[in-house]
């Protein structure tokens, strides 16, 4: 009987094994030159496809591939990192968003359609805290794209923000 | 006179402040620029409240400019109702720019509302009412004003808009039905319309008119114009008609048609004529008919 138990627990983790891919739990993010990719849930409800070119070690390029961002003609070989977490996902791309280059809009798209909360998190505290003009308003254009109750507090708050020498930062705190 | 270093320091610290002030200020505002225009493409329910609150604040003149543009692009009637309101009574500025929103909004009751506002309106807020309709591609409000004007300048203005609109249909209906006058002739030219110019230009009971005509083709253009153009010199008795033919010729560029002329007439100042008007057309032609009239000396 014990026998049949075990043979019975060890089927069912290996077809669970096999029907469902794990997520990564130790991704760092593209390492070495070339192209890499990886698939993160959407905030569609369907999954993102982010491509990453690597040259001497640096981002170059990023491309996205979902329901919700067209890129029919990209087509590259790339390294497959497999499926993330969205905190993964997000938390390496955000680390290339400064200083600001080619990269940093498309990096600003890719987290924006990320699922959850995590993305406003992000685009808001580069509104609040950011020291770069163009990133702060490509920051906030995409807080106008989520439907999120915060990214609209926030649109809300920069705009009643009174006429002075400075915006106020803190105010949006 | 001799500053001390530490004044020098002072005056120098404090322009670098009001440098800095002045950069944030526009650092400020342009991201409140940036903010509002993130709202254009947000669910309009969530971005009127906030664009209403920037129109009622006390944000520059650019700003509310901008928030009266994204209002434009909401589609609720509440915004488009905000917008009227702003045309009527906003200050100056922000009056013709919310009036000129309603052209680019293109709702037709907002449109509508513009009626009204230009007969009560002063001169800028007519010549923005026009400029609306002008966005808005509405031949038919301009129509109106132009059927309805009250004096030839009111009536030269809609019916130059007319002309920009490119809207022959109107401008002839105005034709048919009003005191004509030369601004009709600048505005059927402006608009295109070289079959109205050509029947005036071939009917001589108005000499005047069929001079003014004949040279607004020039302002057309095109090869079918300029082969009228060229067949009314050469038909015509009137030494007055002649020149308008010719003016046409130098607005229309058409160079072989001034050519064709002058190697076909006999008359030597007409010929000297011809010969100004290929040189003030800065024609390459000229150098052909140097080159016949040292073949001739030969």
């Amino acid at each position: 009987m014990k026998t049949t138990l075990r043979i019975v627990v060890i089927v069912v983790l290996i077809a669970a094994c096999i029907s469902s891919e794990s997520l990564s739990a130790d991704f760092g993010g593209p390492a070495g030159d070339g192209w890499h990719t990886w698939r993160v849930a959407a905030a569609d409800g369907d999954e993102l496809q982010i491509y990453v070119s690597i040259e001497l070690g640096e981002p170059l390029r990023l491309r996205v591939r979902g329901n919700s961002v067209c890129s029919d003609n990209f087509d590259v070989e790339a390294i497959d990192l497999g499926l993330v977490e969205v905190d993964q996902s997000i938390g390496w791309l955000q680390k290339h968003i400064t200083p600001r280059s080619e990269l940093s809009s498309d990096v600003l798209l890719a987290i924006a359609l990320h699922p959850g909360d995590r993305p406003v998190t992000v685009l808001a505290s580069i509104v609040k805290f950011g020291t770069d003009r163009k990133i702060r308003e490509e920051a906030l254009f995409w807080l106008g794209q989520s439907d999120s109750d915060e990214a609209f507090a926030i649109l809300d708050r920069m705009l009643s923000a009174g006429r002075g020498p400075r915006y106020p930062v803190g105010s949006l705190h | 006179m001799h500053l001390r270093p530490k004044t020098i320091f002072a005056v120098l610290a404090l322009l670098a402040m009001s440098s800095s002030l002045a950069q944030s200020a526009d650092e400020s505002e342009q991201l409140k620029i940036a903010a509002l225009e993130a709202l254009m493409s947000a669910p309009p329910e969530r971005a009127l409240p906030l664009v209403t609150k920037v129109l009622n604040s006390n944000n520059s003149n650019d700003v509310k400019s901008r928030a009266l543009f994204v209002l434009s692009q909401i589609d609720l009637p509440e915004a488009q109702a905000q917008l009227l309101d702003v045309a009527r009574s906003g200050d100056g500025e922000l009056r013709g720019e919310a009036i000129r929103m309603v052209g680019i909004g293109g709702n037709a009751e907002a449109l509508a509302g513009l009626a009204d506002l230009y007969s009560s309106g002063d001169e800028d807020v007519r010549e923005a009412v026009l400029e609306a309709y002008l966005i808005a591609g509405d031949t038919g409000a301009v129509f109106q004003i132009a059927a309805n004007a009250n004096d030839a300048e009111e009536f030269g203005a809609a019916v130059e808009m007319l002309g920009i609109m490119g809207a022959q249909d109107a401008l002839r209906r105005l034709r048919e039905r009003s005191n004509f006058s030369e601004i009709l002739i600048e505005a059927f030219a402006i608009s295109g319309d070289a079959e109205t110019l050509r029947e005036l230009a071939l009917d001589g009971s108005n000499p005047e008119t069929q001079a003014r005509a004949i040279e607004a083709l020039g302002i057309v253009g095109g090869e079918s114009v300029n082969a009228t153009l060229v067949e009314i010199y050469q038909s015509t008795d009137s030494d007055a008609v002649r020149e308008a033919a010719l003016d046409g010729m130098l607005i229309s560029g058409h160079d072989e048609g001034v050519l064709e002329l002058y190697r076909a007439s006999d008359d030597v100042r007409e010929k000297r004529e011809l010969l100004e008007a290929l040189t003030v057309i800065g024609s390459d032609l000229v150098l052909d008919v140097i080159d016949e009239a040292l073949v001739g000396d030969r």
